[in-house]
């Protein structure tokens, strides 16, 4: 367990190091401004986009991270445990970290707004809203971070290949909605984290509603797991 | 002693290259097992393959428990961090206290002569510095097995002297050790017994050292150099170098003891004897 905590602590200090952080944050900052200049109305419209905007954030960051990787580095942090999962365990839980951290950021937006109050809102914000609102932020991100991850060097040496589809499976997710009409798309909609239904479900509603919210939630962390743990399945099997 | 790692029929190939071919071999605990042969026959394919990194084309690596290992890889990757802060962190994954960690870690850097750039970043560190650093953090605690990967590459003389006494010390303690090497001083200074790869195969190899000395001797009577020269290499053979008033010339140790009394009868006089 200690092991566990330790190895997300020494990522996260490579990865502040690393400064892998800075162009997705300014990616964010730039969204957040130009939400403000369109002065949405509610709450619900700035989250919905936010969310998208977050994913296909997500899915970069994720995408550099697992591209910075190194292979002599991983392997001795692989050989220093004794229980394997520990290695896994450990590399999930720095996601786990890097995609609060951004979902907190990205809260910066909707707690502005709460703060401001009325003067840019249709109606009041209350707090209930606002932890929905992070509960979808943090999914969203969740899945951007493990889907950008998947094709890690491990899993496909080619980097070419491996951003192409990347970034073929992020724009899908994102259409998935659109595209589910169609029969072959419809089955590659399916494997993909269903970002595109946090849209279809706030699309024509103007408030929250907590249990759509906690559905959505819980399907996103749902393909998340399922994406790191194919992930590391494929690694292990591989191994260096 | 019983046996912790067994390699079933393993094979690895990469390509249509075979690395290794069908091994067979079982290692036991505390066993001090050295790998050599000519370069890119296999011997870090092999060390990977013991410990899990590799998985190999075809048969079983088993293990008897889990193991830590702590490996000294080739060639020691460059963080962002400074070595004080890998180090620290590696420690941390051992599970050593905070407190505890620091102290050890900067004795180990007093050590290996090293100290003064712990606070540098890694990236900015020379090769040799980069490569105490891969040292220092697999010898931060006891694992069960080391793997060493040529771990001396470019490091100085002392660093050398007293990474031999780390890993003996360990060695008392049980641990089990396996190393790719080219240095004979190297491999018998710390191994028990020493293997080579040929074509694939893992064979028992001799790893009689040849200790050598560089010896430095002079003529009483100055006047026939030349002379002297070609006496020296008729009676030894060899290259004779000259050195100040005198020459130098390599010999093993059983040279020593045929040729040293030989010389100083002949007039010829001892003016130094190194180890080299
Ligand atoms: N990841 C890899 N992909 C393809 N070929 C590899 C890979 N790793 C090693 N090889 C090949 O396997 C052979 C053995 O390599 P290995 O690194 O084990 O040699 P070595 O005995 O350690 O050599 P050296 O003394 O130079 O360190 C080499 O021919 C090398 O080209
Ligand atoms: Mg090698």
């Amino acid at each position: 367990m200690v092991s566990i905590v330790e190895m997300a602590k020494y990522r996260l200090h490579i990865w502040k190091q690393g400064h892998l952080y800075v162009m997705p944050l300014v990616a964010l900052a730039l969204y957040d401004g130009f939400c403000y200049s369109i002065k949405p109305a509610q709450l619900v419209t700035c989250v919905v986009t936010l969310c998208i905007v977050l994913f296909l954030i997500m899915v970069w960051m994720g995408y550099m991270i697992a591209g910075r990787e190194d292979m002599v580095e991983e392997q001795l942090l692989y050989l220093r445990v004794a229980q394997k999962s520990c290695y896994y365990v450990g590399k999930s839980l720095f996601l786990l970290a890097v995609q609060v951290i951004f979902a907190a950021l990205a809260m910066a937006n909707p707690m502005m707004l709460y703060v401001m109050g009325t003067d840019m809102f249709s109606e009041s914000v209350t707090v209930g809203e606002l932890i929905q609102s992070f509960l979808l932020l943090w999914g969203s991100a969740g899945a951007g971070i493990a889907l950008g991850s998947l094709l890690s060097p491990q899993v496909m040496r080619d980097r070419k290949l491996s951003l192409l589809l990347t970034v073929f499976l992020a724009v899908v997710s994102v259409l998935g909605s659109v595209l589910k009409k169609y029969a072959v798309a419809g089955w590659i909609v399916w494997l993909l984290p269903p970002i595109s239904a946090v849209g279809k479900v706030y699309g024509n509603n103007s408030s929250f509603l907590p249990g759509r919210t906690a559905a959505l939630w819980g399907l996103l962390v749902l393909y998340s797991v399922a994406y790191v743990a194919v992930r590391d399945i494929i690694s292990h099997k591989r191994r260096f | 002693m019983q046996a912790v790692i067994h390699l079933q029929q393993v094979s690895k190939k990469y390509g249509e290259k075979q690395v290794l071919g069908d091994i067979t071999q079982s290692f036991a605990a505390g066993s001090a097992i050295a790998f050599v042969g000519h370069n890119g026959c296999g011997k870090s394919t092999l060390l990977k393959v013991l410990s899990g990194l590799v998985r190999p084309t075809r048969g079983t690596v088993q293990y008897d428990r889990a193991l830590i290992f702590h490996y000294v890889p080739e060639k020691f990757p460059a963080t962002y961090l400074t070595a004080e802060q890998y180090l620290m962190h590696m420690g941390m994954i051992d599970g050593l206290s905070q407190a505890r960690l620091s102290e050890e870690l900067w004795k180990l850097a007093e050590e290996f002569h090293m100290a003064e750039h712990l606070r540098s970043r890694m990236s900015t560190l020379s090769k040799g510095t980069l490569q105490k650093v891969g040292v220092i953090q697999a010898l931060l605690i006891m694992p069960d097995v080391l793997l060493l990967d040529e771990p001396l590459s470019g490091q100085d003389v002392d660093a050398q002297r007293v990474f031999v006494d780390k890993v003996n010390d360990l060695r008392g303690r049980g641990i089990t050790l396996f190393m790719s090497c080219h240095e004979p001083e190297l491999v018998a200074a710390i191994t028990e017994k020493a293997y080579t790869i040929e074509q694939g195969k893992l064979l028992p190899c001799d790893i009689a050292v040849t200790e050598t000395y560089r010896v430095l001797l002079c003529r009483e009577e100055e006047d026939a150099r030349q002379q002297a020269v070609a006496e020296l290499t008729k009676m030894v053979g060899g290259e004779i170098l000259p050195y100040g008033d005198g020459y130098q010339i390599y010999l093993t140790q059983a040279e020593c003891d045929r040729h040293l009394g030989r010389l100083l009868a002949q007039g010829w006089r001892l003016r130094g004897l190194y180890k080299v």
